[in-house]
């Protein structure tokens, strides 16, 4: 794991001071419960869609809000490297959008983008 | 449902074998997803034991980097499983489009075959109805092979991340971002899409700067799909397909091809 940020080391130690029974869970017990709380999120979303169309109709407007949110939640993840990033992280991000656009290939445009950041950062 | 299908579904070994037989070669493209997430598991160390135990049992190819892409200590939970269910609905429609191709398939056969949909197997069931091809062994083959095919790939991707050196160097922080703006461009449908995205390249922003780590990704998501919602539009009645069909017969909205 990456190292511990103050506040936690702090939680240990109030923790560790108090003479209280160890109640923080270990990182580990509690990476895997988050494993598998995305596995049941996950094993859901592919069963829901069967489950619900035996029962009820998705709206169509409940279907743009699911696909509005889809677009967003990538949108929100890319805005921060892309802002903060430096330039071979942006050179990176327009070659996989723009090989993307071009050939649908998916892989392609994830190796390409790798390669101009890479490629950016040998020559600068 | 007035287009109720005149082919009944089956489900039998030859169509399981024939889903696996078509996946071996187009699974190769996955791989390079894999390989990524192996390596990129490494550089923010989470250890090869918990990224192997994600991959088999979430194999969703998009959470599991955003997950990645959250995973420092302390874990920050509730933005990690938001963003995994955010990312995940898009199966939600998978199986609303997929349905009458399934429709009267017994529950034990039909949600395993459920639980190992992905975005390939989804869109190879999708062509295989067009052709009129009904069995569902397709489905469950197919992913079967994607399993097989995901695991080998992060654990290359594992073993190949700690012989790397300096990952930053090698532009491997790109990757992560790299696949999210290929997802993104493939599910670009048009000038409807700016507003919606633009509000959440800004609420995310915002919260990224000002509120703890993870959280952005929850604002702009939930800030993106209400905006979206609020600007849908019903369709003029005239146009407006009768019944309550339209989500069976017009398939999916234009979703980007993400893997797995």
């Amino acid at each position: 794991m990456t190292p511990l940020p103050p506040q936690t080391v702090l939680a240990e130690t109030v923790l560790a001071k108090s003479g209280l029974p160890e109640t923080a869970m270990p990182d580990t017990v509690l990476a895997v419960a988050v494993i598998l709380a995305m596995a049941v999120i996950t094993g859901g979303s592919r069963m829901a869609g069967f489950f619900l169309m035996a029962r009820i109709t998705i709206t169509p407007r409940f279907e743009a809000f699911l696909t509005s949110l889809a677009g967003a939640v990538l949108v929100a993840m890319i805005t921060p490297p892309a802002i903060n990033g430096d330039a071979a992280m942006r050179a990176a991000l327009i070659a996989a959008a723009t090989v993307m656009a071009l050939t649908r290939k998916a892989a392609l445009a994830m190796m390409m983008g790798l390669i101009a950041a890479a490629a950016w950062r040998f020559a600068l | 449902m007035s287009d109720a299908p005149t082919t009944m579904p089956s489900f039998t070994r030859a169509g399981v074998f024939d889903g696996m037989r078509q996946t071996i070669w187009i699974g190769i493209f996955v791989m390079p997803f894999g390989i990524a997430f192996g390596v990129s598991a490494v550089q923010q160390g989470m250890t090869p034991t918990l990224a192997m135990l994600m991959s088999a049992l979430v194999m969703a190819g998009g959470s599991q980097f955003a997950a990645l892409d959250l995973w420092a200590a302390p874990l920050p939970v509730v933005p990690i499983l938001l963003a995994t269910a955010a990312i995940n609905a898009r199966h939600v429609l998978y199986g609303a489009a997929l349905y009458p191709w399934v429709r009267g398939l017994p529950a034990h056969q039909l949600y395993p075959s459920a639980l190992v949909m992905v975005d390939l197997n989804w869109a190879m069931a999708m062509q295989a109805r067009q052709r009129g091809y009904y069995d569902v062994g397709l489905l469950l083959g197919s992913g079967i092979v994607m399993v097989i095919v995901w695991l080998t790939s992060v654990a290359i991707g594992l073993v190949a991340g700690s012989a790397i050196g300096d990952p930053r160097q090698w532009g491997i922080d790109a990757v992560m971002p790299c696949v999210f703006a290929a997802t993104l461009t493939a599910m670009w449908r048009g000038t409807g899409d700016v507003a919606p995205w633009g509000f959440a390249a800004v609420t995310a922003y915002a919260a990224y700067l000002y509120l703890p780590p993870g959280w952005h990704v929850v604002v702009g998501a939930i800030a993106g799909g209400v905006l979206g919602l609020m600007l849908y539009r019903e369709p003029p009645p005239s146009e407006a397909p009768s019944g309550s069909d339209s989500v069976d017969s017009d398939g999916p909205p234009a979703q980007g091809r993400e893997t797995p």
